[in-house]
């Protein structure tokens, strides 16, 4: 126990012998350790004819169990009848693990509202939100700000960030011997050199939240073990970080999630959190695997509804002038608007419902559904940010604001993919089904009032229209009022590009998810090319870059046409460098993650784990001829030329793309044909 | 989503590569005819994303034909002309 004062930002909170331990960072960055009692609650359902008052006696009658009593709960699938339930308080979490082990022994009820975790539970009835600043003394907390601000102060938390260094380089995996180390602290490099005289630092060092990639963790643990967690006590490992520090400080407000269990979970994870807590609130029991059955369905039905967003094939090519119109959070602003949830859609015991276009289902109105009121809540909030940041009146740097506003934007993203998840908890593929349904209402909606004024709709991608005016000028603000007004969805102007090209698959149809083009600022925005896919080899980014850059440069088609040119010659300048075999093989690695349990044994990166002393969750390799994979430990000497030509040839293939002219009416035919230059042209 | 039935768009693309087989061995200035009328079928396939998938994938090809032919014929003014 403590009798001390503290006033700081709760950094990490444990469960202790009794109560919760807070680790809490104080103004001048200090860590404190403070005990505090509180109560954890269990929730049990009786089983069977079982009386709920004298199992609720029983439970109290428990020496650990400081009391029980009998709560009614809304019961799943659709929160419409309700049935006892035990509730019990204890102040320890290991003793409500034992109270759960006695029920689950004798058999007098199952556990109930186990999810979220008892911790986290904790900590939303008591209101303590991790990264809020609080004050504790006397086993008192009292928050010292409004923890649902959206321009709060940013916790004082010190991060470090170690990278193991090989030359230039990140090393790949734990099988290789690192030569140096750069440590950044708070985003700034404080050092850059030696691995011996960089341990030593570190060892100085202090921070809060540790940043490393899951290969540095474990070489470091294998090699100086126990060091990293003694110079900070929270570490989150960087390649699986959506977000950036204040993002998982957003996302553990949102949540209650304390940002060191947030290295480890899932955004999914963080969204059924917050729709749980919400439960809480309702009253609506989680039971875990209980599911909302589908029901039976023709096969006609499936080919018709069972479908996802609108993607649009487009025609390959180049196009001038168009206009990029986004929606804003579409998907959870239908689930929001059409009141969306897994127990509204199809609830068999609803008095008022809504019949969405195009879908086969029914949405209950009678009550606002649980994941239509979370997505509400959480499109405001990024609403607000952004409003915020756009006034100017922000307290803190618009930096801090964006990646606030990115954290949720990542669990909006999320939103939609997990109430069609099968283990969801609050989801249905019903409710999943009509989002999709109602994204494809509004679009063909959004796409007739364009063709309407004269426009065309050059691409559909889920939530992004691609709209241009046949070549000509177009006034993109216009274009975006024309598609708020009939669809009555909140839009905005993604992009305004000068030209967009769209590359070719081998069919000779236009990729769906693979674009390019110059925008209007000259600056150039890419979506799925080699160049900012994770598993290109440095060398063939390079080069393609290098391509786009010039090509960036063109702001009408005789400059186009010259941009084209110059490509080629870059094209030749690379090819003629892996052909001549001199290319350093760190310029040719291809680095993969292994993610799978049970890995294809075709694929690329288990034919390297089979190679490596040991297992690592990336793998970096080259390709040696005859189509051998090397693992870059294994310091390999030669590539095969072959593969990476192809290579180069296809990242050139997607960007050496002309049109003569911009478009065809439809109907008329296409007056001059989109041409995709073949690798044989180049 | 795609729980149970094939892409939609793969259907089509496999109907459209067997009909190119046949346009292929036509002469010259009728696989012009349709290579032309078969352009921008693009267009066709993704309208169809809107509403619900055909029961067989041909159907998106004879839309995109009579799309074109009653371009070719009437134009942009449609049948009214």
């Amino acid at each position: 126990m403590n009798s001390m004062e503290i006033e700081g930002w709760i950094l990490d909170v444990e469960p202790g012998d009794k109560g919760l331990s807070i680790l809490v960072v104080d103004i001048d960055s200090n860590l404190h350790t403070i005990n505090y009692n509180v109560l954890f609650q269990g929730y049990i359902m009786p089983i069977g004819d079982i009386d709920p008052e004298l199992l609720a006696r029983d439970i109290a009658g428990l020496d650990e169990v400081i009391d029980a009593w009998v709560e009614e709960w809304f019961k799943p699938p659709y929160y419409r009848s309700k049935v006892p339930i035990i509730v019990f308080s204890i102040d320890s979490m290991r003793l409500l693990y034992k109270v759960y082990s006695i029920v689950r022994r004798i058999g007098y009820g199952y556990i109930v509202n186990d999810y979220p975790h008892p911790l986290i539970e904790t900590l939303w009835r008591y209101g303590l939100k991790p990264s809020t600043k609080v004050w504790i003394g006397d086993n008192r907390v009292r928050v010292l700000e409004d923890s649902n601000s959206i321009d709060y102060t940013p916790p004082p938390f010190i991060t470090l960030k170690t990278k193991l260094l090989r030359g230039d380089r990140k090393i790949y995996s734990i099988n290789e011997e690192p030569d140096g180390i750069e440590i950044i602290v708070n985003d700034e490099i404080v050092y850059r050199g030696s691995l011996g005289k960089g341990i030593e630092l570190l060892e100085e060092l202090g921070g809060h939240i540790g940043l490393a990639s899951i290969v540095e963790k474990k070489y470091m643990d294998m090699v100086y073990p126990g060091l990293l967690n003694s110079v900070a006590p929270i570490w989150i490992n960087v390649d699986s970080m959506f977000t950036g520090v204040h993002g998982l400080i957003e996302w553990s407000r949102l949540s209650y999630i304390p940002v060191r269990l947030l290295s480890d979970a899932s955004i999914g994870n963080v969204l059924t959190t917050i729709e749980a807590l919400r439960a809480r609130k309702r009253k609506y029991l989680v039971i875990r695997g209980h599911g909302r059955i589908e029901p039976w369905r023709s096969v006609r039905d499936f080919i018709q509804y069972d479908r996802g967003g609108t993607v649009y094939t487009p025609k390959s090519g180049l196009y001038w002038r168009v206009c990029q119109i986004d929606f804003c959070s579409l998907y959870p602003s239908i689930i929001a608007k059409y009141n969306i949830s897994g127990e509204t859609v199809d609830d068999p015991y609803c008095r008022d419902y809504i019949e969405p276009p195009g879908s086969s289902h029914k949405i209950c109105i009678d009550r606002r559904g649980l994941v239509a009121d979370v997505m509400e809540w959480l499109v405001s909030r990024k609403e607000a940010i952004r409003d915020l940041v756009n006034s100017g009146r922000n307290t803190f740097p618009r930096e801090i604001l964006n990646e606030r506003m990115e954290a949720i934007k990542w669990i909006l993203v999320a939103s939609f993919g997990y109430l069609g998840y099968r283990n969801s908890l609050f989801g249905s593929i019903m409710a999943h089904e009509t989002v999709t349904s109602i994204d494809r209402y509004i679009m063909a909606i959004a796409r007739r009032a364009v063709e309407e004024y004269g426009y065309r709709v050059i691409h559909v991608l889920v939530d992004s229209l691609f709209i241009d005016n046949y070549g000509k000028s177009i006034d993109c603000n216009i274009v975006n009022r024309i598609v708020e007004e009939a669809t009555g969805f909140k839009a905005r102007i993604e992009a305004e590009y000068t030209w967009l090209a769209i590359p070719s698959t081998s069919r000779g149809f236009g990729y769906s998810n693979r674009y390019f083009g110059r925008l209007v600022d000259g600056s150039l925005k890419i979506k799925g090319l080699y160049c900012v896919r994770e598993d290109t080899p440095p060398l063939i980014r390079e080069a393609q870059l290098e391509a786009l850059k010039i090509l960036g440069k063109a702001e009408n088609s005789s400059k186009y046409m010259e941009a084209l040119e110059k490509i080629t010659k870059i094209y030749r300048r690379y090819r003629e460098a892996i052909e001549s075999g001199r290319v350093p093989v760190e310029k040719l690695v291809i680095i993969r993650n292994i993610v799978k349990d049970k890995p294809r044994s075709r694929h690329p990166g288990v034919k390297i784990l089979e190679q490596l002393i040991y297992q690592t969750p990336k793998v970096a390799y080259i390709v040696a001829p005859k189509k051998k994979y090397i693992p870059i430990e294994n310091s390999p000497v030669k590539y095969s030329r072959k593969y990476y030509i192809e290579l180069l040839e296809k990242a050139f293939k997607e960007v050496m793309i002309r049109s003569a002219q911009p478009g065809h009416s439809p109907g008329k035919g296409s007056p001059q044909s989109t041409e995709v230059l073949s690798s044989s042209k180049i | 989503m795609g729980r149970t039935t094939p892409s939609f768009r793969m259907a089509v693309y496999k109907e459209l590569d067997r009909l190119f087989k046949i346009i292929d061995l036509l002469p010259v200035h009728e696989k012009e005819v349709f290579y032309r009328l078969l352009d921008s079928i693009e267009d066709t396939i993704s309208l169809y994303t809107h509403a619900a998938a055909p029961n067989d994938p041909l159907e998106v090809i004879i839309i995109h034909l009579i799309r074109r032919i009653a371009g070719e014929l009437y134009g942009d003014r449609g049948m009214d002309t």
